[in-house]
């Protein structure tokens, strides 16, 4: 039996260069940077602190019927990029309605906004004795039960905590549950906010840059903080070609598997062994990549062992390899959601977003990492990167549909 | 019907029995990670990677040829609803109290993301295949197990080790206190950890394991208007119609009964599902026995029917939670 071909229908996104599809492309293809003074999370004690902050985001635009107040930043988004995807893809609110249509997001750090308070309040009481409203705010589970229940949608809901390579799992997964029948359309993605947790834990391990982020310079000093939410409406071909729906690509299949080695630290082995997986589940080879979205985070060891990952597979004909988070630094476990956007764009508008702040090349990271400028080019395959803590990769392979 | 997925090996680590007590919090008594695991490597271990890497060592033993030979295939899927939350709000607390915000342990860093103890246990177990931890509330355990039958339905991995846990540690407890509270019941909250193998017929007889039980069919979904028992009783009878099992032959149910609210709910269900029938599967109601061991909770229901259905008896689980996520899961008994 062939299967059913998964493609893309709606794209939603809340980032720190662009709250809507069109703002974010052009943001992509003028490098514009999201780096700035950070205002949004606890900073106490640290100095001036820059990150990748979404600006000006207004909730109640996109937020109609569940009080904002009793939402965490990160549902805020996950809602406002479903919301976006679902009319991306030629739907209104009323007609989704009590549709079993599920929601997977991925995140790492959950309402990591909502669990600094609790922490603060502990440390200013000097008791545990929390907010319930906040309790309840602070759940992994609400990015993607927020997103439901705002659109009042019967499929599953749940929300894939798998560090940063969380985005493509939830993506992943919801290609598999399509595949197998379990719905017609999925919205997937990942969600993320800037938090204090996380500003102070990549700040200790010596991997927090303090201006801008680098990838594959040999400059570089670690990750600029993002967040944001990219939604993706995922549908079978037959579904959306019975409603005559615009197809921005085609998901061809994605790979996963674990380093178990160390928590922190990638694992070239595995992260080769990866990206063999997402091809052959894509059905590609090697040489069928055009372009590789990478994990690009900037540090030096995840630049290091994904050049050498990429080296071990594509030994005779290199892709080109930028990183977007060069621009909207590194949005976690939304990092490998919001690049699968770029990665639609880049193929329906043919080009690669461009690594910016590139100064020096790292020899050791002997890629073309299309510095400071986009390319502008056909590209028919894609591979979009996503390693986390826990040693978890995700790899999506998005193609041009025909 | 599923095609061949089957259930070899199952271990859980609760509290020894206790009354379901209001106001209580049962823990496992004198239970720490170099208690349980030894002295090496478990210096900053969390309690929720702990919980999970000792049940987790009840059955791993059975699979060693396969970590040598195909560790690559080999999975791990872990429910949680919130991960390590005392990890998580202790290390921002430490970066608030101390003199300076960097002076937090940096060997507690990765206890702090919530997929750390599925990530730990293959580290120390050399689990090379797909590993995903997720979160749907007190519907975590049955997510994850939904998700493992999956990716062996793929064919991504072929064995795959999945369930749900909770612990019970500072945070984790005043939080849980502050939710009771907010929604005007005593707690009774428990700890535990309920792992299984799942994997395909052929990879159970490849290994020469035996089949505790054959999973018919899983089925997730939400409900938006939480108070309405429709979607529960539409979801199971999705479910049977799947399985091709009819309700007549099933011959035990599992609900979880977790909050009065949910509980008269899940009940409904059964009354709804099964009141016509002149005898009725037998009834068991997982917060009886046990109390609200929230992101276990499926697992253990699924322990309890796994234990009791005898070869080739039908049992039906299922859940809703407080905010709306519900599932079931129809699964038979195996040889014994």
């Amino acid at each position: 039996m062939d299967r059913e071909r998964i493609v893309v229908t709606g794209l939603g996104v809340v980032s720190s260069i662009g709250s809507n599809i069109d703002e974010f492309k052009n943001s992509l293809i003028h490098g514009k940077s999201g780096f700035k003074p950070a205002e949004h999370f606890n900073l106490e004690g640290f100095g001036s602190v820059i990150n990748s902050e979404v600006k000006d985001f207004d909730p109640e635009r996109y937020i109609h019927h569940t009080p904002v107040e009793e939402l965490g930043r990160s549902s805020r988004f996950s809602i406002a990029a479903a919301r976006m995807a679902i009319e991306d893809a030629g739907f209104s609110a009323h007609d989704i309605e009590g549709e079993p249509i599920p929601v997977w997001v991925g995140t790492t750090d959950g309402e990591s906004q909502s669990l600094d308070t609790l922490a603060k309040g502990w440390a200013s009481k000097g008791t545990m004795q929390f907010d319930p409203d906040l309790v309840e705010i602070s759940l992994a589970t609400n990015l993607s039960n927020a997103v439901s229940r705002e659109l009042k949608l019967c499929g599953e809901s749940s929300t894939f905590v798998t560090a940063c390579a969380a985005g493509n799992c939830a993506i992943g997964y919801a290609f598999d549950q399509l595949q197998a029948g379990r719905a017609q359309l999925a919205l997937c993605g990942g969600s993320e906010s800037v938090c204090r947790k996380s500003y102070v834990g990549f700040t200790r391990i010596a991997a927090m840059a303090p201006e801008k982020a680098q990838p594959f310079d040999v400059n570089r000093k670690g990750i600029i903080a993002g967040e944001g939410s990219g939604m993706l409406v995922l549908e079978t071909l037959s579904s959306a070609r019975k409603r005559n729906a615009r197809i921005y690509a085609e998901l061809l299949g994605y790979g996963s598997n674990c380093d178990a080695n160390s928590m922190v630290a990638p694992d070239v082995d595995s992260i080769a062994r990866c990206i063999g997986i997402a091809h052959e589940n894509a059905g590609v080879t090697a040489e069928d990549v055009d372009y590789i979205c990478a994990h690009g985070t900037g540090t030096r060891a995840n630049d290091g062992a994904e050049t050498a990952a990429i080296n071990m597979v594509f030994s005779s004909s290199k892709p080109p390899v930028s990183s977007i988070k060069s621009m909207i630094g590194h949005s976690m476990g939304a990092a490998s959601a919001i690049a699968s956007i770029a990665c639609v764009l880049a193929i329906q508008h043919q080009f690669i977003p461009p690594t910016m702040n590139h100064e020096i090349t790292d020899e050791k990271c002997d890629i073309d990492c299309v510095p400071n400028e986009p390319r502008f080019t056909d590209l028919r395959v894609v591979q979009n990167n996503g390693f986390g803590f826990g040693g978890n990769n995700a790899i999506t392979m998005y193609g041009a549909f025909e | 019907m599923l095609e061949n997925i089957v259930i070899t090996a199952q271990a859980k680590v609760v509290p020894p029995e206790a009354e379901v007590e209001a106001g209580t919090f049962e823990t496992l008594p004198d239970f720490n990670a170099s208690k349980v695991l030894g002295k090496k490597g478990t210096r900053n271990m969390d309690r929720l990677t702990a919980l999970t890497i000792y049940a987790v060592s009840h059955f791993i033993e059975d699979l060693s040829d396969q970590r040598t030979m195909a560790s690559e295939r080999l999975g791990v899927v872990l429910g949680t609803a919130q991960g390590s939350i005392d990890s998580i709000v202790r290390f921002v607390y430490d970066s608030l109290v101390n003199e300076r915000p960097d002076l937090v342990s940096p060997s507690h860093f990765a206890n702090t993301t919530m997929n750390c103890a599925a990530g730990l246990a293959a580290v120390w177990y050399g689990l090379k295949g797909i590993n995903t931890t997720v979160s749907t509330g007190e519907l975590s355990a049955l997510s994850a197990m939904n998700y493992a039958v999956s990716i062996i339905e793929k064919g991504y991995n072929d064995t795959v080790i999945a369930g749900g846990v909770e612990d019970l540690d500072g945070v984790s407890i005043a939080a849980k206190a502050a939710l009771a509270e907010k929604r005007g019941i005593s707690p009774h909250f428990t700890e535990a950890s309920s792992f299984f193998v799942f994997e395909s017929e052929p990879m159970a007889r490849k290994y020469d394991r035996r089949v505790l039980a054959r999973v018919q069919g899983v089925r997730m979904g939400y409900n938006p208007f939480k108070d309405k028992p429709d979607a529960l009783v539409q979801l199971i009878r999705g479910l049977l119609v799947q399985t091709g099992i009819p309700a007549e032959d099933i011959v035990r149910v599992s609900v979880a009964g977790s909050w009065p609210q949910t509980r008269e709910l899940e009940l409904g269900a059964v009354h709804t599902l099964f009141d016509h029938q002149a005898s009725g599967p037998a009834l068991s109601v997982l917060f009886e026995q046990v109390g609200n061991t929230v992101s276990c909770n499926n697992a253990l229901q699924l322990d309890d029917m796994v234990s009791r259905l005898g070869p080739g008896e039908n049992g039906l689980l299922f859940a809703q939670d407080f905010n709306g996520n519900i599932g079931a899961m129809v699964v038979s008994g195996g040889t014994k």
